[in-house]
């Protein structure tokens, strides 16, 4: 399995404090059969703002570490962009990339609020050529309220990657109904760990795909199938537009 | 929406072509008395298709031999950049705040004599943006430069911006949906450019069902092509026809 979005690297965000964590974590994913992990740590402006140069030279002193420990794992770099103003630019001037420096770019949105400025962003970047990959979208408000906001982000080629804590329920019902609803409507391209700790948010992505085969067979292979592309910057198919009646959701929020 | 809506590019020998070229005739011919060379398309409401319109106008005029400017005016759902495939990072926005200058914002269209002046970034404030001295003047400088200056516009009934244009444009194109707009809208809309003496230089009447029977039903299915042979028509069922308001 290759792990597409993995806070890996310490020391850089709100992910692993020091290379004993991470190395804690590289052995967990292990464990649970993942053979590849993207290191993605955040670019969030006036956060942590890890440009790509400052992830590679990063991420060869974590290559080193694991080698040195005996850890069988590929590692490869990567980015988590919080969309925002300077999103374009920082991906015209090679500060952002695309994960494994493919045309895939991993884009993360506000959990609360939501704003059109994002799709013109999200119009931009696929103007240069990027193909957005949205994290966790099933953790956001206002997709959790209607699922079929989606479709403008589908309509630009947007593709979708859901957490496996999500699926496995660490974050709530709610979130793990958004989840399957995500799966079943075939909006499920890519399951990652979005991996920050050994506790919860930890490395392992079996239980989530099991969980997602449980759901749809289909869904969980493709799921699997689009990591090992992405990693490849092979084409990966998109998304079709969906419909989702929204009264499944008020029922959503008795739960 | 996006490129498909050129039909004039995609689909040049078309009736719905043929139609934007009658509109383009239309338009000259009504400029005998004053120069008609900066026109705003504008409609009562939204989905009327005066995006479509005012970005295939833009091209037939273009591909007539004139110089042609195509301004997205509509701040707060601009459709231009989406229609010819360009960025919207920079446009008519960012030029009124002077962040930069016309030949730093304006953009080749990929079509030959038209050049495309997308929104920009979103203001806070785009009436005042328009009814700025600077854009009065901004407009006025490119009368030198240009043939002509297609300028899409926001819908009339939902914001003053189209209004705010009369003072500095040649005349108004007014977009019908046919069997949509309200009859009421359509007036109304007429009434509001009439307070600001805005010259309605006619109405097009979009989306007409060419299959009801009746006179247009039957030039509905053939063309004359460039080949002289009469072909049937296969291409979308939209047409056009220029009335005076």
């Amino acid at each position: 399995m290759v792990d597409i979005h993995c806070h890996i690297l310490p020391g850089l965000d709100d992910g692993p404090g020091d290379m004993d964590t991470s190395m804690r974590m590289l052995e967990n994913a292990v464990r649970c059969g993942t053979k590849a992990i993207i290191a993605t740590p955040h670019y969030y402006r006036g956060y942590f703002e890890n440009g790509f140069e400052e992830v590679l030279r990063n991420l060869d002193t974590l290559r080193g570490a694991a080698a040195e420990s005996g850890i069988d794992i590929e590692l490869y770099p990567g980015q988590e962009v919080f969309l925002d103003g300077r999103t374009v630019e920082m991906y015209k001037r090679g500060d952002i990339k695309g994960l494994n420096m493919s045309r895939y770019l991993l884009v993360e949105m506000p959990m609360h609020e939501y704003s059109d400025s994002f799709l013109d962003m999200v119009y931009e970047l696929r103007l240069l050529g990027a193909v957005p990959v949205i994290a966790h979208p099933e953790r956001y408000d206002y997709i959790i309220n209607d699922v079929n906001k989606l479709n403008p982000f589908i309509d630009e080629g947007c593709l979708f990657q859901i957490n496996a804590g999500s699926i496995e329920g660490i974050f709530g019902k709610t979130v793990q109904k958004a989840s399957k609803v995500l799966i079943e409507n075939g909006l499920c391209n890519f399951v990652a760990s979005d991996a920050h700790t050994n506790g919860r948010r930890n490395t392992g992505l079996q239980e989530a795909l099991e969980i997602a085969e449980n759901i749809s067979r289909t869904a969980a292979e493709i799921a699997n199938g689009n990591s090992e592309l992405l990693l490849r910057d092979g084409k990966i198919k998109a998304n079709a537009r969906i419909s989702v009646k929204k009264s499944f959701f008020s029922f959503l929020k008795q739960v | 929406m996006g490129k498909e809506e050129l039909i004039t590019i995609n689909n040049p020998l078309s009736p719905v072509a043929e139609a934007y070229r009658t509109l383009r005739t239309n338009i000259q011919f009504s400029s005998i008395d004053k120069k008609v060379q900066v026109i705003a398309v504008t409609s009562s409401g939204p989905g009327e298709g005066k995006s479509t319109i005012a970005a295939n106008l833009a091209v037939v005029t273009a591909q007539a031999g004139k110089k042609t400017l195509l301004i997205d005016c509509d701040q707060r759902k601009p459709r231009q950049h989406k229609v010819f495939g360009l960025s919207n990072e920079y446009g008519l926005s960012n030029l009124l705040a002077e962040e930069a200058s016309f030949a730093a914002v304006v953009q080749k269209s990929g079509v030959d004599n038209l050049l495309l002046l997308t929104s920009g970034t979103k203001p806070p404030n785009p009436s005042e943006l328009l009814a700025s001295s600077k854009m009065k003047n901004f407009i006025h400088s490119l009368r030198g430069q240009l043939d002509f200056i297609i300028i899409d516009t926001p819908p009339l009934l939902m914001v003053t911006d189209a209004q705010l244009l009369s003072n500095y444009i040649d005349g108004y194109i007014l977009t019908i949906a046919s069997g949509e707009a309200d009859r009421e809208a359509a007036a109304k809309a007429k009434e509001l450019l009439d307070n600001v003496n805005g010259k309605i230089l006619g109405a097009v009447l979009n989306k007409l069902d060419m299959n009801d029977k009746g006179y247009y039903g039957y030039y509905s299915h053939y063309y004359y092509g460039v080949d002289g042979e009469k072909h049937k028509d296969k291409s979308n069922k939209k047409r056009k026809k220029r009335e005076r308001a």
